[in-house]
């Protein structure tokens, strides 16, 4: 085989398997990134993520742009994630929990934290 | 005489392989080349600099999340002003590709730039740009295979991003085939321009149906139409004009539906000019081989006026920004010649044009204001309103905000010098004459 048909074969065998890590499970249901999901449910999906330290809401507008938290609000679970380290690193030693809930289209509303576990170690 | 089950897989292995090098041969596609590189990597260029207002959600209290989370760790938080620097790189790249100059080089460099902004942050999740970015590495490794004169895209590549549109239309109407997406409702809430609303209302009077029906018969539509795309972009030479007219349609009708997914509509316009006959721009190729080209110190001076234009426009370390730039464009075009090497003064010229044009660098530092603003980050709010006004000094909003801004910390002169300044933009409005009366008195 040319090198030319290894990239090509390369490219289409990536591209065209790679969907299927979303349908496989190995994705979070609202990660739909790499998966070509183009005008899927998940785009109508409202989330609430809420952090709260000593009983308090943290105000997350105040220290992260407003473009993240669009998509805390579409749910994407690595974006929570990265937020929660964040949270978790400015405010130590204090109990923060995380609400984690979600509305969607077909009328379930998954709760993936319900706000009363602490979230930081 | 019946043949050996061994000799019988090789001769089933040859006429694949044969098959294989058939499809893949492609030398019927070269004329698509000059047309394809000119308008997708045009509207590239022209995609790339729309970026530029956004550009400043980057980096905001040093917080990201890249595409591989894993990396995080590793990786610094993009900065507004780096990211900055690699979308205009971009826009000279995009502008020398379309030119086909010295591809080898300016498509990976192209590639590897677009890719670091698409996937260093999740704060570009779209769909489009991921496309895109898949579409650079499929081009820099054609041109990098590429046995051609100055690494030319080879007719082959033309089918392989043909493929790739074929993979994505098959995934996307995998997505619909999801009885949530078939029932019409997602298409009901995402559909938001109103005459749509309006077709769909009176498409249902006169059949005497739910409205629902219709979205879930045209959420249907869209499912099969984007099947019978993938089979048209994989055997264009049976389904070149159903595919062409029916996938313009289709791009053409999302665009109009007024659904929010940037200039993706007019990236996949752009594609279907490989649905056309290759024989339409056959001439094209020639002609071009015919035409003079000017001397070598047009390219130096080329290059020398673009890296002018990026330090003369209003971005953060322009001079050195420019240089680089002007730098990188030089080492892309060494070894060119004819019309090529006038590809760095139609860079400087797209530039300036674009600058004078669109409202983005603008836009750019007024949203970073607006954050700094809701962040209570007040220097970083002066600074980036100070760019606006100095960029578009009529702009009222600005003005008004600066001096609200001045006003906050202490700066009375300046913020009444402002404060009368937007009086004379919009005499008749009342906020300016409201906040120089709240002002203490000089």
């Amino acid at each position: 085989m040319s090198r030319r048909d290894l990239f090509i074969l390369a490219v289409v065998v990536l591209q065209g398997l790679l969907p299927l890590h979303y349908y496989l499970g190995a994705s979070h249901p609202y990660d739909e990134r790499f998966a070509w999901r183009m005008f899927s449910e998940t785009r109508l999906v409202n989330c609430q993520v809420k952090f709260e330290a000593q009983n308090e809401e943290i105000p997350l507008k105040r220290s992260f742009h407003s473009a993240w938290i669009t998509l805390l609000k579409r749910g994407r679970p690595s974006v929570v994630q990265g937020v929660q380290e964040r949270v978790c690193a400015t405010h130590p030693e204090q109990s923060v929990t995380l609400t984690y809930r979600c509305r969607q289209l077909d009328g379930e509303n998954p709760v993936f934290s319900d706000g009363t576990e602490q979230v930081c170690p | 005489m019946p043949l050996s089950p061994a000799s019988e897989r090789q001769v089933s292995e040859r006429r694949v392989s044969d098959r294989w090098q058939r499809y893949w041969s492609a030398e019927a596609e070269q004329p698509l080349v000059l047309p394809f590189r000119a308008l997708f990597f045009g509207l590239l260029g022209f995609d790339c600099w729309s970026q530029i207002s956004h550009l400043s959600r980057y980096g905001v209290g040093g917080f990201n999340v890249s595409h591989f989370p894993a990396l995080d760790g590793l990786l610094p938080a993009p900065e507004a002003n780096w990211m900055l620097a690699l979308v205009l790189l971009q826009v000279a790249l995009c502008v020398l590709a379309a030119c086909g100059v010295q591809l080898k080089r300016t498509l990976p460099l192209l590639a590897l730039s677009y890719c670091v902004t698409y996937f260093w942050s999740q704060l570009d999740s779209y769909q489009h740009h991921y496309l895109v970015a898949v579409l650079l590495v499929i081009l820099a490794g054609a041109a990098w295979l590429s046995e051609r004169e100055d690494g030319a895209l080879p007719g082959w590549s033309m089918r392989l991003v043909r493929m790739q549109l074929a993979i994505v239309y098959f995934w996307t109407a995998v997505t619909k085939a999801e009885p949530q997406f078939l029932s019409g409702e997602v298409l009901a809430r995402l559909l938001t321009e109103q005459w749509a609303k309006d077709w769909v209302q009176s498409t249902a009077e006169r059949l005497g149906q739910a409205p629902i029906t219709v979205f879930g018969a045209l959420s249907w539509g869209a499912m099969i139409l984007e099947l019978f795309l993938v089979l048209a972009m994989l055997f264009p030479e049976r389904l070149r004009w159903p595919g062409l007219i029916l996938g313009l349609a289709l791009h053409i009708t999302i665009e109009a539906s007024g659904f929010k997914i940037g200039n993706f509509s007019y990236l996949m316009v752009v594609m279907y000019v490989l649905l056309l006959p290759p024989g339409l721009f056959g001439g094209w190729t020639n002609t071009k081989r015919a035409l003079p080209g000017p001397g070598k110190a047009w390219m130096v001076g080329g290059a020398a006026l673009l890296a002018l234009a990026i330090a003369w426009l209003p971005v953060p370390n322009s001079l050195v920004l420019g240089l680089t730039i002007g730098g990188l464009t030089l080492a892309c075009l060494w070894g060119s010649s004819g019309l090529r090497l006038l590809s760095p003064t139609l860079a400087a010229l797209s530039l300036l044009a674009l600058h004078s044009g669109t409202d983005q660098l603008r836009d750019f530092y007024r949203y970073m204001g607006g954050d700094a603003r809701a962040r209570a980050d007040s220097e970083q709010a002066i600074y980036a309103y100070e760019q606006v006004i100095s960029i578009d000094p009529s702009y009222f909003s600005g003005t008004v905000r600066l001096a609200d801004l001045y006003r906050a910390s202490g700066r009375f002169d300046e913020a009444r010098s402002l404060y009368e300044r937007a009086q004379a933009i919009e005499p008749d409005n009342p906020t300016p004459k409201e906040r120089l009366r709240g002002l203490p008195s000089p």
